[in-house]
């Protein structure tokens, strides 16, 4: 059985890649005479290999291939010519009737978008990791019940809030601004009608039947803060709450 | 070489098929030397290197750029002889017997039985030990080059390599000891 060392030092030789420790012990293992026969064998086939390759040819098949990609590009252009050919080759009442479908059905989707959402989601990037503060506040009024759930994680407040009332009522939120700010507020279900504005530091959403909100506010100091949530009855006050938002 | 090749791909992929054209001229011969010395059919290694420009050329937006497209066509050129080799497998096609008129001397005829010897047990290897002694031997591409084209690291190329060698050594042992 031959040497591995032998094979890989006789191929390292053939390559020129021996370094000067290789070439000593390689000049060691030629000393016994199955190895030097081995090595010499390895030498003259890779010899009769490099000696016996077919000449270099030369083609010019550039015009070949060239005309091939030339004829082929052109099809596809004919195609394309064809196609948009074949597609304006209607009557005016037909292409009539296709635009005016066409600009139906955008109008349709438009109507359909979610009307008063405003939201601004950017910072969202993230807030899905871990460390996710989590706490719920729920409320049993005569008028009105529901819960606010308070999510906080790394400078993200979100506040759930799912409110089922058989009157108007009105939630206004108080934040404090020097601790937070407004991103945004987001509609997730409306039964009844629904409206919410801002103002300044106060969210006011006006709820009736079932309405879902999800209110979005950064914890601008990383600090841990409150924020104020009172419920109006014909702009009397029935509850209030404070929500902690814990750091 | 790599710089001046990627902007001639870019510019082919922009609309200027006349790049390309340029990338034909420049590999359309090694590409063809390398398709001959697996077939050893002339016209077989002519198609084989037009497809595998066609191919190329279609394929052009999947090139990626941090690539050599010296390497990129050589595998394409491969991949193409590899399936004409499997489709020959059950065809009529023929070996051209090869014979190289540069020598004038009355050995020729010696000679030529030893390369046609050669070529034939070169070409009875395994496909992946028979490509590894035509890109070292034939085409003289370092290891490097020849890892980039078939995508293998360097010590499994060296490995391939030295079995290939070791396998040509026991098939052409009595021959080469002639000599």
């Amino acid at each position: 059985m031959k040497n591995n060392l032998l094979i890989e030092l006789s191929n390292k030789f053939i390559d020129n890649e021996l370094s000067k420790d290789e070439s000593i012990k390689l000049e060691e293992l030629l000393k016994n005479k199955e190895n030097k026969e081995y090595f010499d064998s390895l030498i003259n086939t890779v010899k009769s290999i490099n000696e016996n390759k077919l000449q270099e040819k030369d083609v010019e098949l550039n015009y070949i291939i060239m005309r091939r990609i030339m004829s082929d590009n052109k099809t596809i252009k004919e195609k394309i010519k064809k196609y948009f050919n074949d597609l304006l080759s209607g009557s005016l009442s037909s292409y009539a009737a296709t635009f005016g479908f066409g600009g139906f059905f955008v109008l349709l989707i438009f109507m359909l978008l979610p009307k008063n959402s405003y939201i601004d989601d950017s910072f969202l990037q993230g807030t899905m990791g871990k460390n996710i503060n989590n706490e719920t506040y729920a409320f049993n009024e005569k008028s009105i019940e529901g819960e606010i759930n308070v999510q906080y994680s790394d400078g993200v407040v979100v506040l759930d809030i799912d409110m089922t009332s058989d009157a108007i009522i009105d939630c206004e939120l108080t934040i404090n601004g020097d601790d937070f700010s407004i991103y945004g507020i987001k509609s997730l279900k409306q039964e009844g009608n629904k409206t919410f504005y801002l103002s300044g530091n106060t969210i006011r959403l006006n709820d009736i039947n079932s309405n879902h909100y999800m209110v979005f506010l950064k914890n601008v100091k990383h600090h841990s803060g409150k924020v104020d949530v009172n419920f109006y009855l014909n702009n009397e006050l029935i509850n209030t709450r404070s929500l902690e938002i814990k750091n | 070489m790599v710089d001046e090749d990627n902007n001639l791909v870019t510019e082919t992929l922009s609309g200027r098929i006349n790049s390309f054209g340029l990338l034909v001229d420049k590999y359309q011969n090694p590409m063809f030397n390398l398709a001959y010395r697996i077939t050893l059919n002339y016209d077989s290694a002519k198609d084989i290197t037009q497809e595998a420009f066609i191919k190329a050329y279609y394929k052009l937006s999947t090139f990626k750029k941090e690539e050599k497209f010296f390497s990129w066509i050589y595998r394409i050129t491969l991949n193409e002889c590899l399936n004409y080799k499997r489709n020959i497998k059950n065809s009529n096609i023929e070996r051209e017997d090869v014979i190289d008129n540069s020598d004038s001397t009355i050995d020729i005829i010696e000679k030529e039985e030893m390369r046609k010897k050669i070529n034939i047990e070169i070409n009875k290897l395994e496909h992946k030990y028979k490509i590894l002694i035509l890109l070292k031997h034939y085409e003289n591409l370092s290891y490097e080059e020849i890892s980039d084209i078939l995508l293998i690291p360097i010590g499994k190329v060296k490995s391939r390599l030295y079995i290939a060698r070791e396998k040509l050594r026991l098939t052409l042992g009595d021959l080469t000891d002639e000599k």
